[in-house]
């Protein structure tokens, strides 16, 4: 089996099923990545595919400095940024979608904390909000947070902190 | 505290994630990026076609400034425009309605017994006449 860097270096050459081959390789954890953020399978095929079509413009000057998933995930965490800012005024929850306190766990109300946790990250600043992307949907360990945002461990420890006791703060009141 | 409320919200975000069809994925990624690419093709040609009315315009423009200037355009109309030669184009009927025209109006202005300006008319009439005979 090619590895990524192989891959990318046939697709240099003028190979498209290279390409290919490095889209189906990727293409479910990019989706995945983007239907926990956007809840949304229809738009997180759409955010998939649109971050694909920049790869294929933008990879025929990959610099091999890095492996080719560091790349991904800095290009689905600022997709998602974007994403995230663009829709942060559109999601307004009408009252009566508030799920009530004291209610049983139902997948309605983990719907709606879903959608409440989205919402907020949103609201973050975005070097907080790639790191909380990172961690939460992604389960990433801070080096590897560190390396794709090219910032320190320490950094990203710190701006995960700060977010959390927004998010805490927005979400439980 | 903090790693409490993280794992809450880890899991909090567990889905089920559908998969998704690799290759008809790839195949619609390559439909879009046609698409993608047509769309920019066509805007370039749009683009290429209007610089190039935009130059063909004002090439004409200089080309037609030389034959077509304001002051040909002003002689042309200087010519016909103060020519008042209304005698030269009298006909007979005219002459004939405009005889008929002092004499109507010598009556009127001797009815009403205002001599003054009768005269002054006779006089106008005579120096007519006389400067036509000359």
């Amino acid at each position: 089996m090619k590895t990524d860097h192989e891959l990318i270096r046939e697709y240099q050459t003028g190979s498209v099923a290279a390409f290919d081959e490095l889209v189906q390789r990727h293409v479910q954890m990019v989706f995945g990545f983007f239907v926990k953020i956007t809840r949304d399978p229809m738009a997180a095929e759409d955010l998939s595919q649109d971050l694909f079509i920049k790869l294929h413009k933008h990879l025929k000057k990959f610099r091999f400095e890095a492996a080719f998933t560091t790349y991904l995930y800095r290009a689905q965490t600022n997709t998602a940024n974007s994403w995230l800012s663009r829709n942060k005024w559109k999601h307004f929850l009408h009252l009566d979608q508030a799920a009530e306190s004291g209610a049983p766990d139902t997948s309605v109300e983990k719907d709606w904390r879903k959608k409440e946790l989205w919402d907020a990250v949103g609201k973050l600043p975005k070097k907080q909000r790639s790191v909380v992307m990172m961690r939460i949907a992604q389960e990433l360990p801070y080096r590897d947070i560190a390396d794709i945002l090219g910032i320190s461990v320490g950094s990203a420890k710190v701006n995960f902190h700060h977010a959390l006791n927004k998010l805490k703060g927005w979400i439980n009141g | 505290m903090d790693k409490t409320f993280e794992q809450e919200l880890t899991k909090l975000n567990q889905l089920d994630i559908p998969s998704i069809d690799g290759e008809s994925f790839t195949q619609n990624l390559h439909l879009s990026m046609e698409k993608q690419a047509g769309v920019r093709r066509q805007m370039l040609s749009t683009f290429a076609a209007s610089v190039f009315i935009l130059f063909l315009g004002i090439v004409t423009f200089y080309q037609l400034d030389s034959t077509m200037g304001y002051e040909t355009y002003y002689a042309e109309i200087e010519s016909t425009y103060f020519d008042m030669d209304l005698w030269e184009n009298e006909s007979e009927d005219l002459v004939q309605e405009s005889d008929d025209y002092y004499d109507h109006l010598a009556v009127l202005l001797l009815e009403e017994d205002n001599i003054w300006d009768s005269i002054e008319f006779f006089d106008e009439m005579n120096y007519l006449t006389n400067t036509k005979e000359i």
